[in-house]
């Protein structure tokens, strides 16, 4: 023990008795860009992505660190969802199908050729008309599921797409990768026990909660795989869900193994024992639990070789030291999904002014925050009672007039995010600016509720109608600063107005439990969604349709959480999700949607007027890096390792 | 004594009992848990509705569907055996079950062993860097009471016992990593206990991940952290133990019999006045497996505070409750090792 503190000591003198000089120059990343193809709602379009090719061999390092504090669980690709999987996920088992830039395109070094398209006419994606016998699933166009038919049908549309793999693709232990490992997966996806989170591509019966969006997926060669769709259905994003949107898993390895077994396997999970197979630039070779991963260059990778040797993620403890870590350049990067927190960002932004890092931030990220308003009372078991605050279409107006939704962006994000004018993402082929936006009108908000009857007749600053004071409560996640400051704001803006807030903040698996999200135990509820795929279909069916408003009688499931009901705008949703892959057509109904948004209701019928919830603004997405990175960029739909590859890292003098 | 050592040992298990029970109830009744992540993921996709048996599946996984006294039985003592979910020896069988989240389906106590030796590093250096200096400056501030130095000694030990453990270390990385680097001056890593590569530091150039000069270079802001409240701590109890000794009549005997002084210092005051330091620093020793969850954190270095705050965090209770029985069970080891200790050091006391 001596020894060991001479040793410390040692080393305490020693450092603090040196003084050197400063830090060089830091290098700029040398950006290029690249045209290619992509899909945007089903139809191929030219972009233009920046990418940056190898640099400066002689002064590169061989090592880049990316810092995260989330942990990864296990590498299963179907029973996991955290960011930090699908962010390493993307070195070692890259998307089939990429999603950069709010747009789709076949990944060159996995998919042959272009994406399955119904309009290219070329049988990659097809409808074929077969008769369905009774017993046998069809798809529903009513209740809107996949359902046993009661009797034979003739004559109904099904949806056949077939993809093509690159061929010669390779595993990370050097056997081939075929169409059957793909296969393979969705079985086991498919089979109780898996795991997996979602199964709405599982064969009706095939597990519990399977969806049944397929009736098949199968092998036609080594390279074709072919997903058959449930007759009477179609699905939007066909051309991923015929390539395993949730990454594959080797079947010379798992086959014999049942589900559960599977799940519990290392060779699965991933452990410090055995890495998962990939089939990406980068192979798993170390991970340390706590402490760090590390991905070296996978021999078998068709692809153009990593540039760097060895990617390391670093654990923290959380965000502070993330960032921290990348301002003493101890890592070389570290996004706003898995690392910086918007907390960090005035001081991330100052030290990249002094140039000891580069910091960008993407105020587009396809996320934002909203609020949503319980048309209904939640005392009322049978969710039958109006609101009595809330229930009011006047009210909910008035709210949202009354947000200074720009004061949050201001002050929580500093500027750097946007105001969100429809509850939708501007990039949704449903969004139409000539239908409405929100403004901030405090002026008109009071007015609004003046002329509604709710007044401060007694002076405490809250208005009443009919001895029902304006009073509602307020519940979001804790432990979320933005969160945290945007519920001031709320509550500062409404009591402006004469509205009262009372604020109340809950872990976030109390907010989004069954009891509290669910059951509709709020009167306002805050809390983001992000979207990985741009197509409007879930979420305009999620808030519109009535069938969605959680109820006993559907075991309180569904996203309309505010129990908005208008049934021509409910019918058009649902159409344009789940009848028609016209696009045209399904412009037109989602617009329908966007223009009840801001609708008064039809008669008596409270529950038909508009502001079911109000956007407040963009989650922005954050990078940080040290100088000598180049390469690392971020993306508004995909994490940002999307590019791992070609990142490249000029040695500094620290 | 072996009868006391009995009594103790009996009363000592009937402790584990009971604080286990409280430990296992609060994290039991704690709102979270493994239904997080699906029931957010659900939220998320609004086509796919909530399935009640997914969520009834995993409340069965984990026992959450089992009234509470069952949960901790099946926990604590591996009853009752049922036969529709997997079955465990029990924590008194040693059996501390699999990590749920922090190292999925690893057994519990391999994922405690993993940071221990970086704790024990730790806590060992800043313990012993503590008492090396606490100790005579206690001794030196009240042989010197009211001296210049004995305020002095005295408003830093203040200062050190009323810092923040999270702001006296959020200044040390400001300073010694972030201005030592932009003055260009050779700065230190600010945290995680050793380099994931190899780095260059000015003069000291290249240094290798996971060597001593690494190690001990990453080790100096957190001991540094951790020792100065304890330095502050202990040196304060050390003065105020010897000025009760030195005005004891056996000193005053001494000095009447000629002795220098430092000699009665040395040998007759600061030997008993250490007798209760005993105490404190066997009550201490739980400290050096549970590590410093603040300091830990700030650091990111990778010890058993970070993995007891991990496990919190992502809702591995086995592992968050596995950290807190072992540390219950050196906690009351160190209660009974004092009081033997304090026997053998202090002929004055016996225990029946």
């Amino acid at each position: 023990m001596p020894s060991r503190i001479a040793r410390y000591s040692l080393g305490l003198a020693a450092t603090i008795g040196l003084v050197a000089s400063a830090c060089g120059t830091p290098p700029q990343p040398i950006i290029q860009t690249q045209v290619v193809t992509q899909m945007v709602e089903g139809t191929p379009v030219e972009r233009v992505i920046e990418v940056t090719p190898t640099p400066v061999p002689a002064e590169q390092r061989d090592t880049v660190i990316i810092g995260t504090w989330q942990q990864p669980r296990s590498f299963s690709p179907y029973a996991n969802n955290q960011s930090i999987t699908a962010e390493i996920d993307l070195l070692i088992r890259p998307r089939f199908v990429m999603r950069n830039d709010f747009g789709f395109a076949a990944n060159p070094d996995l998919v042959d050729g272009d994406l399955p398209s119904l309009e290219r006419n070329d049988g990659s994606a097809v409808f074929n008309t077969v008769d369905v016998k009774a017993g046998e699933p069809i798809f529903d166009p009513e209740r809107l599921i996949v359902v046993p038919a009661e009797a034979d049908v003739a004559g109904v549309q099904q949806l056949v797409v077939t993809g093509k793999l690159k061929p010669g693709l390779k595993w990370s232990d050097g056997e081939p990768l075929t169409a059957s490992d793909l296969v393979f997966t969705w079985k086991t996806n498919c089979t109780d026990g898996s795991g997996a989170l979602d199964l709405t591509n599982c064969p009706l019966d095939s597990a519990v909660g399977a969806v049944g969006q397929l009736v098949n997926y199968e092998a036609l060669d080594d390279t074709t795989v072919r997903a058959i769709y449930v007759p009477g259905a179609v699905d939007p994003v066909y051309f991923i869900t015929v390539f395993a949107p949730y990454g594959v898993i080797p079947a010379h390895q798992l086959e014999g193994l049942t589900p559960e077994e599977i799940l519990n396997d290392e060779r699965h999970l991933g452990g410090e024992n055995v890495q998962p197979l990939g089939y990406g630039p980068y192979m798993m070779t170390e991970w340390l639990k706590g402490d760090r991963l590390t991905v070296e260059p996978n021999p078998h990778w068709g692809g153009a070789a990593p540039v760097t040797q060895k990617v390391i993620y670093k654990f923290f403890a959380d965000a502070t030291a993330v960032s921290a870590a990348v301002i003493a350049g101890e890592i070389d990067s570290s996004s706003g999904i898995t690392g910086i927190n918007v907390d960090q960002v005035p001081f991330m932004e100052s030290t990249a002014k002094q140039g000891v890092i580069n910091f960008e931030t993407d105020p587009n990220a396809a996320s934002f925050e909203m609020l949503y308003l319980n048309y209904y009372d939640p005392q009322d078991p049978t969710f039958q009672t109006p609101h009595p605050v809330l229930g009011d279409y006047a009210v909910r107006k008035a709210i949202a007039l009354a947000l200074d939704r720009q004061q949050m962006v201001d002050t929580i994000f500093f500027g750097g995010s946007t105001v969100v004018e429809q509850p939708q993402l501007p990039q949704m082929m449903s969004y139409d600016q000539t239908a409405g936006a929100l403004a901030f009108d405090p002026d008109a908000a009071t007015t609004l509720l003046e002329e509604a009857g709710w007044v401060d007749s007694d002076g405490d600053g809250i208005r009443e109608r009919d001895g029902v004071k304006a009073s509602v409560n307020y519940i979001t996640t804790s432990g979320s600063a933005p969160r945290q400051r945007a519920a001031q704001i709320i509550q500062a803006s409404l009591g402006a107005i004469g509205i009262e807030v009372t604020l109340n903040f809950q872990p976030s698996s109390v907010v989004f439990s069954t009891d509290v999200l669910y059951n509709r135990n709020f009167d306002m509820i805050q809390f983001a969604n992000t979207f990985t795929v741009v197509d409007p279909g879930t979420w305009w069916f999620g808030i519109a349709n009535c069938d969605q408003i959680p109820l006993p009688d559907n075991n309180f499931s569904g996203a309309n959480y505010a129990g908005w009901c208008e049934p021509a705008t409910s019918d058009a949703v649902a159409r344009a999700a789940f009848l028609t892959l016209d696009t045209q057509e399904r412009q037109d109904l989602y617009r329908q949607a966007v223009q009840q948004y801001f609708a008064a209701p039809t008669g008596d019928a409270f529950e038909s007027g508009g502001f079911p919830l109000i956007p407040l603004h963009l989650r922005p997405n954050y990078l940080g890096t040290v100088p000598g990175l180049a390469g690392a960029t971020l993306d508004s739909t995909e994490l940002f390792t999307w590019n791992s590859q070609v990142w490249s890292l000029r040695a500094t003098v620290d | 004594m072996t009868n006391y050592l009995i009594r103790r040992l009996g009363e000592s298990f009937l402790v584990l009992v009971l604080s286990s029970g409280v430990v296992f109830a609060m994290l039991y009744l704690a709102p979270g848990g493994p239904m997080t992540e699906i029931l957010e993921f659900r939220r998320q996709s609004s086509r796919f509705p909530v399935n009640p048996e997914d969520i009834e599946r995993l409340k069965r996984q984990f026992d959450l569907d089992l009234p509470l006294w069952q949960a901790y039985t099946r926990w604590a003592f591996g009853w009752p055996v049922l036969d529709d979910r997997p079955n465990r020896a029990g924590v008194i069988r040693g059996d501390l079950g699999l990590s749920w989240r922090v190292s999925q389906n690893e057994p519990t106590l391999q994922v405690l062993l993993r940071p221990l030796p970086n704790t024990l590093i730790l806590m060992t250096t800043s313990t012993l860097l503590a008492l090396v200096v606490a100790v005579p400056i206690g001794v030196y501030s009240a042989v010197n009471q009211y001296s210049r130095v004995d305020y002095l000694v005295t408003a830093g030990t203040f200062l050190g016992i009323s810092m923040p453990v999270f702001w006296l270390g959020s200044m040390l990385i400001l300073l010694f990593s972030f201005q030592f680097k932009q003055w260009g001056l050779p700065y230190l890593p600010p945290g995680s206990a050793v380099a994931a590569r190899d780095y260059v530091l000015p003069l000291l150039g290249e240094i290798e991940a996971g060597t001593l000069v690494d190690r001990g270079l990453r080790l100096i802001m957190p001991t540094l952290t951790l020792s100065l409240l304890q330095m502050a701590a202990w040196s304060r109890f050390t003065r105020a133990s010897m000025l009760e000794v030195l005005r004891q009549d056996y000193v005053r005997t001494a000095r009447a019999k000629g002795l220098i002084e430092r000699f009665v210092i040395a040998r007759h005051a600061l030997r008993n006045a250490l007798i209760p330091l005993i105490t404190i620093v066997t009550l201490a020793l739980p400290g050096l497996y549970g590590g410093a969850i603040i300091t830990e954190t700030i650091f990111n270095y990778q010890g058993m505070g970070l993995l007891f705050i991990d496990a919190l965090t992502q809702s591995d209770w086995p592992v968050a409750l596995a950290y807190l029985m072992v540390l219950s069970v050196l906690t009351v080891g160190a209660n009974v090792l004092a009081d033997v200790v304090y026997t053998l050091v202090d002929p004055r006391i016996r225990i029946a």
